[in-house]
């Protein structure tokens, strides 16, 4: 039975079925299925929100052990999961019990740290760009210079002292906007739509396993 | 005057921003402090929402008719199987509520993306307007959009021994001045939302409006202590060796 189980005809029959279940409503419409195709979808997001605790289960194993072994910086192992563990428990959906995502020291740990950090983190990389930006905007031949060029005026664009001192670099950013980040967007979208096409068909034959691999069979 | 509790908000707050901000001297002991913190917030915010997203599902949809009530535990039981993955013995099952994840998942993609983004692009592309009598300006911006879509397209499509065709010579550079000026444009705008973000955090450290303005001094405070400490401790370590 357990090697019957085994065999990766059962996933691939899985996907091939969840797939038409979504596909062939959509091209011949008839309610009952369009109903249960909607319902199916909804049912798939329950899944994919029952696998939250594999992250936890990840940290704890790679820095539990460090924890364990007193690797070196293993205190800040255990900062991690304190945190990560207080933070899941304040956030657990009981209101009753004064916890939950509206709770007083979930909203505390959401804005000070969980926001203030996100903030902080995107934020540096303006520092780690602007040294991108030095080694990537020269003028070494006519394609590097007009990536300095478009760059340039973009960035003038968006400085309102400039714009008010110079209104036509608002025009030059509307062409730039409207004809070569256009097609460029159109071109990139069209090819990695046909990409996705290329691999949902792929998948649904059963050509592509790769997201099947794993586990050492 | 705000209370104790939010204060004590605060200070967190500009600590975990300062030190962040500290990877900007070096690898330090403030920065690892944040970040682990970061990581572990990160995590427990994720189980914190998902189970949030369950709980709700189980109160509207999944809770008034029998036949949810069954699948709603089905669903649970197939999630449990992710965890399979960490026995090895028992891998196998993991594949199962991965497979339905990747099947549904490409089934509602396939019946968005070719709209979307395959036929919704091709359309305007298909209508551009090549000659406006009134405007010859937009007339010759809708003929270069008109060239620039199909180079950059084959300028990815052929690739070896396609680029050495003559003419194609001619659409790849063609295509790269195209993809330049476009890249160019991203970087640029790029940047500066990375800039209006440090903006951001820069105006929550000085305490300006509507920030609250008790972070000035726990800016100064804290700061002053993290750059004390970082430079005490270089000090000391060039000291030492």
């Amino acid at each position: 039975m357990s090697s019957l189980l085994k065999r990766i005809e059962i996933p691939i029959f899985l996907t091939i079925v969840c797939c038409l279940l979504q596909v062939v409503p959509y091209y011949f419409y008839w309610k009952p299925l369009d109903d249960f195709a909607t319902r199916e979808a909804q049912w798939m997001n329950l899944i994919v929100a029952t696998a939250t605790f594999i992250g936890l289960i990840s940290l704890v194993q790679v820095h539990g052990a460090n924890v364990q072994k007193r690797s070196k910086g293993w205190y800040f192992s255990v900062v991690t999961l304190v945190c990560a563990v207080s933070f899941a428990i304040i956030g657990l959906p009981l209101p009753e019990y004064g916890l939950g995502s509206l709770s007083y020291w979930y909203l505390f740990l959401y804005n000070n740290g969980q926001v203030a950090l996100s903030q902080a983190q995107f934020s540096l990389l303006a520092f780690f760009m602007t040294s991108g930006v030095y080694r990537a905007f020269r003028a070494r031949n006519l394609e590097s210079g007009l990536v300095l060029g478009a760059g340039i005026l973009t960035v003038c664009y968006n400085a309102p002292a400039i714009v008010a001192t110079y209104p036509f670099f608002a025009d030059i950013r509307g062409l730039l906007n409207d004809i070569p980040n256009l097609a460029l967007n159109r071109a990139v979208t069209i090819g990695a739509a046909l990409g996705a096409i290329i691999l949902a068909v792929r998948t649904l034959l059963g050509i592509e396993r790769g997201y099947l691999r794993g586990g050492g069979d | 005057m705000v209370d104790t509790i939010t204060l004590i908000g605060i200070y967190i707050a500009v600590f975990l921003t300062l030190g962040l901000f500290t990877i900007l001297y070096k690898e330090n002991v403030w920065f690892r402090i944040a970040e682990a913190i970061y990581l572990g917030l990160a995590v427990g915010y994720g189980i914190a929402f998902d189970l949030k997203y369950l709980r709700d599902q189980w109160n509207s949809p999944w809770s008034k008719e029998p036949m949810l009530m069954v699948g709603f535990a089905l669903a649970i039981l197939v999630g449990i199987l992710w965890y399979a993955r960490f026995n090895r013995s028992v891998f196998y099952l993991y594949r199962w509520p991965l497979a339905i994840t990747v099947g549904t998942g490409i089934g509602m993609a396939l019946k968005t993306v070719i709209f979307s983004q395959f036929l919704d692009q091709i359309r305007p592309q298909i209508n551009l307007n090549l000659w406006l009598p009134n405007n010859p300006w937009q007339s010759l911006w809708n003929i270069l959009v008109f060239l620039m879509v199909p180079s950059v397209l084959l300028y990815f499509w052929f690739t070896g021994s396609g680029h050495e065709w003559a003419p194609m010579k001619v659409v790849d550079k063609f295509a790269r001045y195209t993809m330049m000026l476009g890249f160019g444009y991203m970087f640029g705008n790029a940047v500066l939302g990375r800039y209006s973000l440090f903006i951001g955090r820069a105006q929550f450290l000085l305490g300006i409006t509507p920030n609250p303005p008790e972070a000035q001094p726990a800016f100064w405070v804290i700061a002053a202590v993290m750059l004390i400490t970082l430079i005490g401790w270089d000090l000391y370590k060039r000291q030492k060796s």
